[in-house]
């Protein structure tokens, strides 16, 4: 399984030229990539490396001036490909002028879907990207991370083999953010193969199998993320039940200087703001009507607990096993 | 009373289609061949590139253009050799019947992946954003129109009518024109420029469904504004429209034309060649031969309209115009029987009464010939048979109708003596309906109906033209011809929302609609320019011209044929050709202008409206399709 080759490109190259030929801009060279069934492939690179012309060139939205983009075995340009390719754009490019349910059923009928069967997965999908409230609106008036959900469920709307994520978590919130990522691993777990790219290397990093770092239009480093990010010269722990002093810290060290090893720090490790947020927005749903309030004047802003947030009134009765 | 119909150019007929098909097989095949090429030679210049068809397709289109690019150059290395050759044409039309074929080889292809589907979503997308964005709002100028310019339009009810039509499809025209050129030309670059072609693309979509899905989106949604802005303009038009001017125009004739011979025109020196002159000389006269008439054996009378110029040499009476004798013959007319014909009609005349007729005849009988008692005696038969079958109808010309009847029976011919033509008026006869009795006796190879028509004043000129004297063959409903009028207008606005659609899968959308425009009001005068082109103007091309004005020779003498002005002329042909291949990019809108006969209360016909109209229009737009899928197919969404 781990095997099948859905996406290649072999020499891969794009140079964007003006309207007399002249060259503007070599937006990718000699790009050689292999994409397998069941995997997330991530694309890292900064702004303008080559990240969206790659999508485009799979996609055939654009067409390569040397080298060549095979998607499932044909050529990017054949149009037959797109039947199992779902694709959701850098920014959603969807008619404003439609409702979500509209909308739907456009793209339904762009894959020459029946009727009861456009129906019944427009209608599921929208529940699935949470936009049953909203379902009657017309997207002029959605908000970006709205217009993201429904540029999903559009992306989905054939059941793809393949889908392609250009920046899915951009205008998403951190809870639509780990929803987008737990959304991505589940269509994993569904088989499909995933291709994304994303500058926001913690969300690659949370989901990806695989990634491939472009710079100005070069492939500088491609493997397996868990392997790239190894650092074979370190070793981590975490230990928990006690309270950090220095016997313990005298001890640790001494044990590593005895293994060849150095101490190099030891200290409570603090959450994530993600985790923060999440569990914040968490609380405030199980108690509706609570809001945050100014500390009283003359109280010191720090709360005795060191490990407790800042400026969480609630956050006691949350204090639980997190992190 | 004004009902001519003028019409500058004769409409097509199904018999002239083969040669049309011609005319548009070689005028589309060299633009066929240079498409072919351009292609070909953009694929060589530009690395980035999407396969247009599937291979094998592809190579056959490349074999195919390389035979006809052959053929067609063989045919100019014929023409160069001998320009009278025959079978140039021969090979110049296969070579232009090949590349045709090879630039609609990959389009034939690809309409096995077009599904009806996919392309009825696109063109609903157009159909909503147009609603959704308010656009029709624009119609609402229209209500001006309808609410102030009755204002302005005459009162005289020989006029009303005409400008009320040509008012409101005046009206009509530009605004729907102009809708239509910009939402057809900012349709795709807008969604190029907003990126939803990104989203469109990318699904199994193919690139011509777009072409055609924002046509066809367009055309309905252009199809609905004009179906109600025509029934509001009907309403208009029903409403203020007074009631002795309906009585003359408020209806579609259905006439049956003939074909004019003027015998010894005279030239009167005036307008633009369109009638000819006649006068009171003898042998000067006017016929209009019916090639074909409708069934009117079962009628009593048949209405033959006409209308005819007249030209004054001396004042005449005030307020008169001049008489005219016309004379309607049918193949069983005899002309050896023309002293009978005119001995019987005087007497039938003189006891009009067929009862007194009887009486008279019956004294008579001794004094008469056998056969001319026989003969009349038939002649009052008919005269009562009719009298007896119209006796309800108490109108006050029965007499004579009943006498011309039985004159027709017996003789086949009418002829009426005296009658009053007034300048500009249309006026009728009556003839006769047993005129078109079918007798089983009548020579089957002659044309059924020939009308002659003299002039009786003498110094006064009478001017005719083909279209000026018809029979009536039937009344249709003013409101239905309404609608077919509308049928010219619709198909302008077809024509300008694909050739904007088609230039817009390449151009911005400023330029698309400028260029549509232009080609628009291009077409408007393509008559002018045609006439140019195509050689009709006196002294030749602009070699020869220069030539004869080098030598100092008049237009009319023809040259001397020297090698050189045989290369002149030969240049000059190839000159008008490439005119003639500019020419076939500009559309032929004023052939669609069919206000005329509607204002004019003449029934289009529909068969006409095929011909001369729909299938015009779609060979002019095949070529567009084409363009569109060509550039859209080749074009880098993204870039
Ligand atoms: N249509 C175009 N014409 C000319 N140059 C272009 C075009 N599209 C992209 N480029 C150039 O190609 C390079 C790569 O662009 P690309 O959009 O692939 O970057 P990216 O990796 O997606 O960046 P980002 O993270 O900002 O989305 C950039 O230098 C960009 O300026
Ligand atoms: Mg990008």
């Amino acid at each position: 399984m781990a095997n099948d080759v859905i996406v290649e490109t072999r020499n891969l190259t794009k140079i964007y030229r003006d309207f007399w030929g002249r060259q503007k801009k070599v937006a990718l060279r000699a790009l050689n990539l292999e994409i397998y069934r069941g995997e997330i492939f991530g694309l890292l690179g900064p702004n303008g490396s080559g990240k969206t012309t790659t999508i485009k060139l799979l996609l055939g939205l654009l067409f390569p001036n040397e080298g060549e983009a095979l998607v499932f075995g044909e050529p990017a340009t054949q149009v037959k490909k797109n039947e199992r390719i779902g694709y959701l754009p850098e920014e959603s490019y969807l008619y404003r002028f439609l409702n979500a349910e509209e909308t739907l059923d456009f793209y339904g009928r762009l894959f020459d879907l029946p009727a009861d069967q456009r129906r019944q997965r427009a209608q599921k999908l929208i529940d699935m990207v949470g936009l049953s409230q909203d379902k009657r609106r017309i997207l002029k008036e959605y908000s970006k991370g709205m217009r993201q959900r429904i540029g999903l469920a559009q992306a989905l709307i054939n059941d793809p083999d393949l889908v392609i994520l250009d920046e899915p978590t951009s205008g998403l919130d951190p809870i639509g953010t780990r929803w987008m990522k737990d959304l991505i691993l589940d269509l994993r777990k569904e088989g499909k193969t995933v291709i994304m790219c994303s500058h926001r290397l913690e969300d690659v990093q949370d989901v990806c199998d695989r990634i491939a770092i472009l710079n100005e239009g070069e492939l500088q480093e491609l493997g397996k993320v868990d392997v790239l990010l190894e650092d074979a010269n370190r070793v981590e722990m975490r230990a928990s039940g006690l309270r950090l002093n220095d016997e313990l810290r005298r001890d640790l060290d001494e044990v590593l200087q005895r293994y060849g090893g150095k101490l190099e720090f030891i200290g409570h490790p603090t959450t994530t703001l993600e985790d923060l947020f999440l569990r914040i927005v968490k609380e405030s749903k199980e108690h509706p009507g609570r809001r945050y309030l100014p500390p009283k004047e003359g109280e010191d802003k720090k709360t005795d607990d060191g490990e407790k947030p800042i400026g969480s009134p609630f956050a006691k009765e949350g204090a639980d096993a997190e992190g | 009373m004004f009902a001519v119909l003028v019409i500058e150019r004769e409409p097509l007929t199904w018999a002239q289609l083969p040669g049309m098909v011609q005319l548009w097989i070689e005028g589309t095949g060299v633009y066929a061949m240079a498409g072919l090429v351009l292609v070909v030679l953009f694929r060589a210049l530009r690395p980035a590139n999407a396969p247009l068809c599937s291979a094998p397709i592809w190579k056959a289109t490349l074999f195919l253009g390389s035979v006809s690019l052959l053929l067609l150059a063989a045919a100019g290395v014929l023409y160069a050799a001998d320009s009278t050759s025959e079978n140039r044409s021969w090979v110049f039309r296969s070579g232009c019947i090949g590349a045709i074929t090879a630039v609609l080889l990959p389009i034939l292809e690809n309409l096995f992946s077009l599904r009806w589907r996919r392309i009825w979503a696109l063109a609903i997308i157009s159909f909503k954003e147009a609603i959704r964005r308010k656009v029709l709002w624009v119609f609402s100028a229209l209500a001006l129109v309808f609410l102030f310019a009755s204002w302005y339009l005459p009162y005289t009810p020989q006029y009303q009518l005409r400008s009320y039509v040509n008012t409101v499809y005046r009206a009509m025209t530009p605004l729907l024109i102009v809708v239509a050129g910009l939402l057809a030309a900012f349709s795709i670059p807008a969604d190029l420029r907003h990126q939803t072609m990104h989203t469109i693309v990318t699904k199994p979509v193919e690139r011509f469904e777009i072409v055609l899905g924002r046509c066809l989106g367009y055309i309905l949604l252009m199809t609905l504004v004009q179906f109600v802005i025509t029934a509001f303009s009907l309403v208009y038009v029903a409403r203020g429209v007074d009631p002795a001017a309906a009585e003359e125009s408020y209806k579609a004739r259905v006439p049956v034309f003939g074909e004019l011979t003027v015998e010894r025109a005279k030239s009167v020196g005036r307008e633009w060649g369109y009638r000819k002159y006649i006068t009171a000389e003898t042998g000067n006269r006017a016929f209009w031969v019916f090639h074909e008439l409708p069934d009117f054996s079962k009628r009593n009378s048949v209405r033959c309209e006409f209308e005819f110029d007249i030209f004054r040499t001396t004042k005449g009476v005030q307020g008169r115009g001049i008489y005219c004798t016309f004379v309607f013959e049918t193949p069983r007319w005899n002309s050896k029987r023309l002293n009978d014909y005119n001995i019987d009609r005087e007497w039938l005349s003189a006891n009009l009464s067929a009862r007194e007729a009887d009486v008279r005849a019956q004294s008579e009988r001794e004094r008469w010939f056998p056969e001319t008692l026989q003969r009349r005696l038939r002649l009052i038969q008919t005269i009562q048979a009719f009298r007896a079958q119209t006796e309800k109808r108490e109108t006050s010309d029965r007499d004579q109708l009943a006498l011309a009847n039985a004159l027709a029976d017996e003789y086949g011919r009418y002829e009426l003596r005296s009658k009053e033509v007034r300048d500009y008026h249309t006026l009728f006869i009556d003839a006769p309906g047993r005129l078109f009795a079918k007798k089983g006796d009548e020579t089957s190879d002659r044309p059924p109906l020939f009308v002659i028509v003299r002039c009786e004043s003498p110094t006064q000129y009478l001017g005719v033209a083909e279209h000026d004297l018809y029979l009536l063959a039937d009344e249709r409903s003013f409101e239905v011809n309404f609608f077919k009028g509308a049928i010219g207008l619709w198909l302008r606005i077809c024509l300008v929302i694909t050739v904007a659609i088609a230039l817009s899968t390449y151009l911005t959308g400023v330029i698309s609609f400028l260029v549509t425009m232009m080609l628009y009001l291009a077409g408007l005068t393509a008559n002018f320019i045609q006439s140019v082109a195509e050689g009709t103007i006196q002294g030749g091309g602009p070699l020869e011209s220069a030539l004869r004005l080098a030598k100092q020779v008049n237009p009319l003498v023809p040259l001397d044929q020297t090698p050189t002005t045989r290369l002149f002329l030969g240049v000059d042909e190839v000159f008008r050709f490439v005119m003639r291949l500019f020419l076939n990019v500009i559309p032929d809108v004023e052939r669609h202008d069919l206000t005329n006969y509607v204002a004019n209360g003449f029934d289009i016909p529909v068969g006409q409206l095929v011909v001369d109209n729909v299938m015009p229009l779609v060979g002019y737009l095949i070529g567009w399709m084409v363009v569109g899928f060509y550039l859209l197919k080749s074009r880098e969404i993204a870039a």
